[in-house]
């Protein structure tokens, strides 16, 4: 029983991480049809610049959670308004760029930052374990979970309960007609992307508690969101979410059970799932 | 109210309008008519921006809009109704409604209060998808949603296709209504005794130039040019 | 006058392509390239300039120059992978004319080109242990020992220790068995038993669900590669708080100071093998640690203690050959070399296998500073497979 529940919160804190980078790159690839691979890599400047508010320069946790969020943010504005606006309606030039971005930024990571991996870190009062059953369980994961729910509350509320977010939804459904009522979808889209590379950066600093940061990983994140987000369907919150729990849930039972396939578990999901429903969980139709 | 001077317009690489003049007077309904094919739908999006012209002026209340982009045209007071309704399918009718909404700071504005009692059947359906409603409602949607922008030109795009008799003649009432309000509306239409009811001008276009135009009354009693240039759309 | 104009073309030709020398060059001044293959790119990026460091040092030691013939080092990326290292090597072979290659450092690189070097008759080396299988080549020096040797010392010391039973987690590829198997060997060879084999996948980052389920035992050994799946493990590990003591292996290299210092406390009491320690209290290390600090600006680690005795090794070779690198010449008199390196004795098996101390080490914090310190030797460890 109680192996049951510590591998059930395994899955679930390990999901939100999942589901917090999912998020804004499905939302991005749903309004504004961009397809983002450097996404991965503001994951991971995100968790860069949170080590170095946190750890290096021993701010408190919550600041370099900010500070991750605002590096990302940041960078990836500079990459839409600079470049990837000009290609709305070129995927394969997007694709290209995207990709070519990871190599460069990945590139001055490690030229900033060094080779050495960066240990896992968390905020002091999140270090140490609580009993659970009478097992020990980490505190920071425990927060993850949390702050993953609350983050996709506050997310779907602006998604589906906003004027912000039905513009948003009104833009992915028809662009054209939107912007002949007299919404600005370009300002928009570029508050959309910066959204979502603020949270992707988020999702650097709360993945660094369980992952550490190193130069790998705006490829192994990259690779991970995509495996999410045709699990869960492209432009909804509420896809990102539950592709990523189930992901989550899957990758870490699968190790629990059999551990030498556990690599395969989230690719048998995937596969499943696309049989099943091709547009992901849920999906939009387009 | 709106002016087309000489207008060019391509889509894509086709060759569609040649040369198109026409203007709307302001307080004035203004029918484009002409059969399939023939540019009506083409001149709508020149205007409003979606398929800007090569060549030619297009002004709004005296100013040059030719070449600006859809949103900032919409902005200075042009409602859109397209043709086909295109009711966002991810937006309940409440949302739909007041998506795009605009404020213009007069007593007459239009709000969703207003909005509402102007069709009521929206009210009850306020908070389903918007494309759970049935064509007559959608178009509905469609007029609400633009008179929710406070505009002082309409774009309407053949609101009457492919709907009953019945809410055709409530639609060409509504349009009457809004004349009352001192809307001017360039309405495209394939339904000619609809059209000629409610307009008091009217253009032709074939092949992408304008043939011919009057008085709608008198289009009404011309036979030979209503044979010639819309036969075959009754 | 055209057939002298003509002549004089060909002639050209020939010495441009290098084929005629218009003077002949005296054997001695011709340089003795020593090729190496190290990464600068790719997940083991920072250990290129490591291993570098003990190349050169080995190679400044003999002023750079053996029997006259000066010593030319190239450098290859491996760019952590085995196919650009085959690319690397066919061009250090054909183009740069090495006889001798210094890494690579991944075991799936080595044995791509195994085949390879064995047909060109390239003396090669690894950097840190290889496998076993390469010996069938009959050219490659393996030091300090195979991955499993290196790994046996842990194994005996478990035993040793009292624990009867174990619990392995181990990194799924055949470096990972390798170096576990000989931790393994050793365990079961003192009468232990091992209950529970976990095999991670390459590239996990997340070891929480491996570490939720391990089976209870009287300890857990692991193998992870690399200083980010180590220090992960290692903090993952104790964050979920399991009480079974810890035993790394490789850990010396995969968690130098400055990683120790950002794990903190949570490293504290680790213990694991190594081959080496800077804190090695024998002369000839003392002299050495020095002279790298002083040369290079930083203390060496294991790894750069690889690098210096494995090309310290080959260049006696060199030496005793007189500048000779043939291969034929070279390999025995390497073979024969006999040297007390900075981390102890070091000999040749006739495979071409170093026999060298193993350390069982345990981090510790003195005086504010991490330190892995070396708690016993086990001298000459020796594969067992090996004649």
């Amino acid at each position: 029983m109680e192996n049951l529940v510590i591998n059930l919160l395994n899955g679930l804190s390990y999901g939100m991480v999942l589901f917090l980078i999912a998020s804004g790159m499905s939302i991005v690839m749903g309004a504004m049809n961009i397809i983002n691979l450097s996404h991965g890599v503001l994951y991971m400047i995100g968790g860069y610049v949170g080590w170095t508010v946190a750890v290096k320069l021993g701010a408190p946790f919550a600041l370099g959670l900010l500070a991750g969020g605002l590096a990302a943010g940041l960078v990836g504005l500079m990459l839409e308004r600079g470049f990837l606006r000009f290609l709305y309606k070129q995927p394969n030039e997007q694709v290209l760029l995207s990709f070519g971005f990871v190599y460069i930024l990945s590139n001055l990571s490690l030229w900033v930052w060094g080779g050495w991996p960066r240990m896992p870190f968390t905020a002091k009062f999140l270090s140490g374990s609580f009993e659970i059953l009478g097992r020990a369980y980490p505190k920071a994961r425990f927060a993850t979970i949390v702050f993953g729910l609350v983050l996709a509350g506050i997310l779907w509320w602006l998604q589906d309960r906003t004027r912000v977010g039905a513009m948003v939804r009104a833009g992915m459904d028809n662009k054209e007609i939107t912007m002949g009522l007299g919404i600005n979808l370009e300002r928009l889209f570029a508050i959309v992307f910066f959204v979502a590379s603020f949270i992707a950066g988020l999702a650097g600093v709360i993945g660094a508690q369980l992952l550490g940061v190193y130069n790998a990983l705006g490829l192994e994140i990259l690779l991970l969101a995509l495996i999410v987000i045709i699990v869960g369907g492209v432009g909804s919150i509420q896809g990102a979410l539950l592709g990523g729990i189930l992901i989550g849930l899957v990758d870490a039972f699968g190790k629990a059970l059999f551990p030498r396939f556990a690599m395969f578990t989230m690719y048998f999901t995937m596969i499943i799932v696309l049989l099943l429903k091709p547009r992901g969980l849920f999906g939009r139709k387009v | 109210m709106l002016e087309l001077v000489d207008i060019h317009t391509y889509y894509g690489e086709s060759y569609v309008l040649h040369g198109v003049s026409m203007a709307v007077g302001e307080g004035t309904i203004a029918a484009l008519l002409g059969r399939n094919g023939m540019g009506k739908t083409t001149t709508i999006r020149s205007v409003i921006g979606f398929t800007p012209p090569r060549a030619g002026v297009v002004r709004f209340r005296g100013k040059d809009i030719t070449n600006l982009k859809p949103h900032r045209i919409a902005k200075m007071g042009i409602g859109l109704i397209p043709q086909g309704r295109n009711i966002l399918p991810s937006l309940s009718v409440k949302e739909n409604l007041t998506v795009a909404a605009r404020r213009r700071g007069r007593e007459t504005d239009w709000s969703l209060d207003k909005a509402y009692s102007q069709f009521p059947l929206l009210e009850q359906r306020a908070h389903l998808k918007g494309d759970l409603l049935s064509g007559g409602e959608q178009q509905m949607l469609a007029i609400g949603r633009a008179l929710m922008t406070n505009p002082d030109l309409l774009l309407m795009d053949e609101p009457s296709e492919g709907l009953a008799p019945k809410i055709v003649r409530d639609i060409g009432i509504i349009i009457g209504q809004l004349r009352k309000q001192g809307l001017s509306i360039l309405l495209v239409e394939q339904n000619l005794p609809l059209a000629l009811s409610v307009s008091d001008y009217a253009f032709i276009i074939s092949k992408g130039k304008i043939v011919f135009e009057s008085d709608a009354a008198e289009l009404e009693t011309n036979e030979e040019v209503k044979e010639r240039y819309l036969s075959a759309t009754k | 006058m055209k057939k002298i104009g003509l002549a004089l073309l060909v002639v050209g030709l020939l010495v441009s392509l290098g084929l005629v020398s218009p003077t002949q060059k005296s054997f001695a001044a011709e340089p003795i390239k020593i090729g190496a293959i190290l990464n600068y790119t790719g997940p083991a990026a920072m250990l290129g300039p490591l291993f570098k460091n003990g190349i050169v040092m080995a190679l400044e030691e003999y002023n750079s120059q053996i029997a006259g013939r000066p010593l030319e080092l190239i450098v290859e990326d491996a760019a952590g992978s085995p196919n650009v290292c085959l690319e690397k090597a066919r061009k250090l072979v054909e183009r740069d004319k090495v006889k001798i290659i210094i890494g690579p450092l991944m075991g799936d690189a080595q044995l791509a080109l195994g085949p390879y070097l064995a047909n060109k008759g390239v003396l090669a080396t690894g950097l840190y242990c290889a496998m076993f299988e390469l010996t069938k080549y009959q050219n490659w020096l393996i030091y300090p020992t195979t991955a499993l040797g290196l790994t046996l010392p842990l194994g005996w010391y478990a035993a040793d220790k009292g624990h009867k039973t174990m619990v392995m987690i181990i990194a799924d590829y055949a470096g990972g068995h390798a170096f576990m198997k000989g931790v393994r060997t050793g365990f079961e060879e003192k009468g232990g038993k091992v209950v529970q084999e976990v095999l991670v996948p390459v590239g996990t980052a997340d070891f929480g669900p491996y570490i939720s389920n391990l089976k209870n035992a009287d300890c857990v050994a692991f193998f992870v590669p690399n200083t980010g799946d180590s220090s992960r493990l290692v903090t993952q590990y104790k964050e979920f708080g399991v009480k079974m003591p810890l035993y790394g292996t490789t850990l010396a290299a995969d968690l130098p100071e400055h990683v120790m210092k950002e794990l903190g406390d949570k490293v504290v009491g680790l213990q694991g093998q190594a081959l080496y320690i800077w804190s090695l209290d024998n002369p000839v290390n003392k002299k050495w640690v020095k002279a790298m600090e002083k040369r290079f600006g930083k203390t060496p680690g294991g790894l750069a203690n690889n690098s210096y005795c494995i090309t310290s090794s080959i260049l006696a070779g060199l030496k005793a050959t007189g500048g000779d690198e043939t291969f034929s010449k070279l390999w025995p008199a390497v073979l024969k070399v006999k040297m007390d390196t900075p981390q102890g004795p070091l000999a040749y098996t006739k495979e071409g296998v170093a026999l060298a101390n193993g350390y069982i080490v345990e981090a510790k914090r003195i005086n504010g500073r991490y330190s892995w310190d070396p708690i016993k030797v086990y001298p000459a460890v020796r594969d067992p497979r090996l004649k």
